[in-house]
C-alpha cells in the first residue's frame, strides 16, 4: 500500500492537476485536469468533491431571520436621529406595524391595557342595546383559532363582540370617517387571515401566534375609536 | 415573458420604497428592511458563526444604509448597495477583534495547518454527503479569512476582483484563498464521516464508465 501512495505522489500527472485544479475550478481552461481526472480515481474523488462543495454552497437557503429586536432597535435608534420626518397618521402606522413587524413587548403591554379598557365600555353597550343581535360577517376575524390560551381566547371573542357591536353602528357614522376605519380594519382582517393561514401550516410558530394576537389587540384600538367618534 | 413582469413590479416597488424612504416615511424603512433582513443576517451569521453578533451587525448595517439613503442615486442596485456595505460591517468588526481575515503574502498559509492531501487508504469520494447542513456547519469551523472569501465568492457570488477590492489582496490571493478553503472543507467533511462512520468504503471502487 505504501508503494500505491509513493507512486500516486510521484505521478507526474497527479502532480500537474493538482497545480492547475484551482484554476480549471475558476473556469480557466485546462483540459488536462479533467483527463487525468478520468484516469486517475484518487484525483477524480477531488475534482468532484470540490465541485459538489461549490455547488451545494451557490444553493444555501436564506432561512434566517433575525429577531424583532432588531427592527425595534433601528426603528427607536431612527426615530431618536430624527429620520423619521414623514409618519403617517397614528392608526396607519399601527396597521403597518401589524403587518411587517412585531412591535416591541412595552408597546403590546400598552395595547393589551388599552383594550382591557375599552372592553369595559363595549360590554356595557352591548348589554344596553341586548336585543339587537350580532351581525358578523364571515370574514377570518370570525374565527376563533384553536390552540389559544384562555386569556388570548377572551380576546379574540370580545373582538368578535366589538366588531358586531361597530357593524350595528356603523350606519350612523360620518362616511368619511367610516371609509377610513374600514381600510384599517380590513387590512388588519386581511393580518389576521394570514396569520390563521400560517397557523395551519404551522401550529405551534410562537411569532406567528404575537401578530395574530396583536392585530387583533389592533383591531380592537380601531373599533373602540370608531364607537368613540361615532357617539360624539 | 411572464415571468418578467413580476421582477420589474418588485424593481419599481422597491425604487418606491426608496423614493419614500428618502422622504423620511417610516413605513418604507421598515418595508426595506422587512425584504433585505434575511440576506443581510444570513451573511452576518455565516460570516461571524454567533447569532447576537450576527443581530448586531444586521442592526448597524441597516442603520448605516438608512442614515445613508439620501445620497443613494441608483447607480447600483439597491441590494448590492446594501450588501456590500454589510460585507464592510462585518469585516470591520473582525479587523476590529483582531482576527486576521486574509493572508497577504501567499507564499505563507497563515491560517493555520497546511492542508494535505491525502493518498491511498484516507481518500475518499464525498460527493452525494455533501449536504448544505454539513456545509453549513463546515463553513462556520474554517478559519476566519478562508471563511470569509469562500462565503463572498462560493456563497454570495462575488467575483474575485470584487474580493480583492474588499479585503484589500491581490486577485491571485483571492484565488489562492478560495481554493485552501475549498479544501479545508472537503476535509472537513472526511474527518466527520470518518467520525459518524457514515461512509462507504474507503476507496469507492470507481466503475470505468462506457466510453472511458
Amino acid at each position: 500500500m505504501a508503494e500505491v501512495k509513493q507512486k500516486q505522489i510521484e505521478n507526474p500527472g497527479c502532480r500537474e492537476f493538482e497545480a492547475n485544479l484551482a484554476a480549471y475550478l475558476e473556469g480557466d481552461a485546462s483540459p488536462d485536469v479533467r483527463t487525468h481526472a478520468k484516469q486517475c480515481p484518487s484525483c477524480s474523488f477531488i475534482l468532484e468533491d470540490l465541485e459538489s462543495i461549490r455547488a451545494v454552497a451557490k444553493d444555501l437557503p436564506l432561512d434566517e431571520a433575525p429577531s424583532p429586536r432588531v427592527w425595534s432597535n433601528i426603528r427607536a435608534t431612527l426615530a431618536a436621529e430624527g429620520l423619521f420626518r414623514e409618519q403617517k397618521p397614528f392608526w396607519r402606522r399601527w396597521i403597518a406595524a401589524a403587518s411587517l413587524v412585531p412591535r416591541t413587548a412595552p408597546a403590546a403591554a400598552l395595547a393589551f391595557a388599552l383594550l382591557l379598557a375599552v372592553i369595559m365600555v363595549f360590554k356595557g353597550d352591548i348589554q344596553r342595546n341586548g336585543s339587537r343581535q350580532p351581525v358578523l360577517t364571515p370574514s377570518a376575524a370570525s374565527v376563533v383559532p384553536v390552540g389559544l390560551s384562555g386569556v388570548q381566547t377572551n380576546l379574540v371573542r370580545t373582538v368578535q363582540d366589538m366588531e358586531a357591536n361597530y357593524k350595528a353602528h356603523e350606519s350612523s357614522l360620518d362616511p368619511s370617517a367610516k371609509q377610513v376605519y374600514e381600510a384599517g380594519l380590513t387590512s388588519l382582517n386581511n393580518s389576521i387571515q394570514e396569520c390563521l393561514d400560517s397557523l395551519q401550516k404551522q401550529p405551534h410558530n410562537m411569532l406567528v401566534r404575537e401578530y395574530l394576537m396583536q392585530a387583533y389587540a389592533q383591531k380592537a384600538e380601531i373599533l373602540a375609536s370608531a364607537m368613540e367618534y361615532g357617539s360624539r | 415573458m411572464s415571468l418578467q413582469k413580476p421582477a420589474a413590479s418588485a424593481a419599481a416597488t422597491e425604487t418606491q420604497l426608496i423614493t419614500r424612504a428618502q422622504r423620511g416615511d417610516e413605513e418604507a424603512f421598515a418595508a426595506l428592511f422587512e425584504a433585505h433582513k434575511r440576506r443581510v443576517y444570513s451573511l452576518c451569521l455565516r460570516m461571524l458563526g454567533n447569532p447576537t453578533e450576527a443581530e448586531d451587525l444586521t442592526q448597524e448595517a441597516f442603520l448605516q444604509l438608512f442614515r445613508k439613503i439620501a445620497t443613494f442615486r441608483g447607480e447600483s442596485a439597491f441590494s448590492t448597495w446594501l450588501h456590500r456595505l454589510a460585507v464592510n460591517v462585518v469585516l470591520m468588526h473582525l479587523r476590529k477583534k483582531g482576527l486576521n481575515q486574509i493572508s497577504l503574502d501567499e507564499t505563507e498559509n497563515s491560517q493555520g495547518e497546511p492542508i494535505k492531501r491525502d493518498y491511498g487508504d484516507d481518500d475518499r469520494r464525498l460527493v452525494g454527503s455533501i449536504d448544505r447542513i454539513g456545509l453549513n456547519r463546515a463553513i462556520s469551523e474554517l478559519p476566519p479569512g478562508y471563511r470569509t472569501v469562500f462565503i463572498l465568492h462560493d456563497v454570495e457570488g462575488y467575483e474575485h476582483n470584487e474580493i480583492a477590492e474588499i479585503m484589500n489582496c491581490s486577485i491571485g490571493n483571492s484565488k489562492s484563498q478560495l481554493h485552501k478553503a475549498r479544501l479545508k472543507l472537503r476535509e472537513w467533511f472526511q474527518q466527520h464521516q470518518i467520525q459518524f462512520g457514515r461512509s462507504s468504503p474507503a476507496r469507492v471502487a470507481r466503475e470505468p464508465k462506457e466510453g472511458e
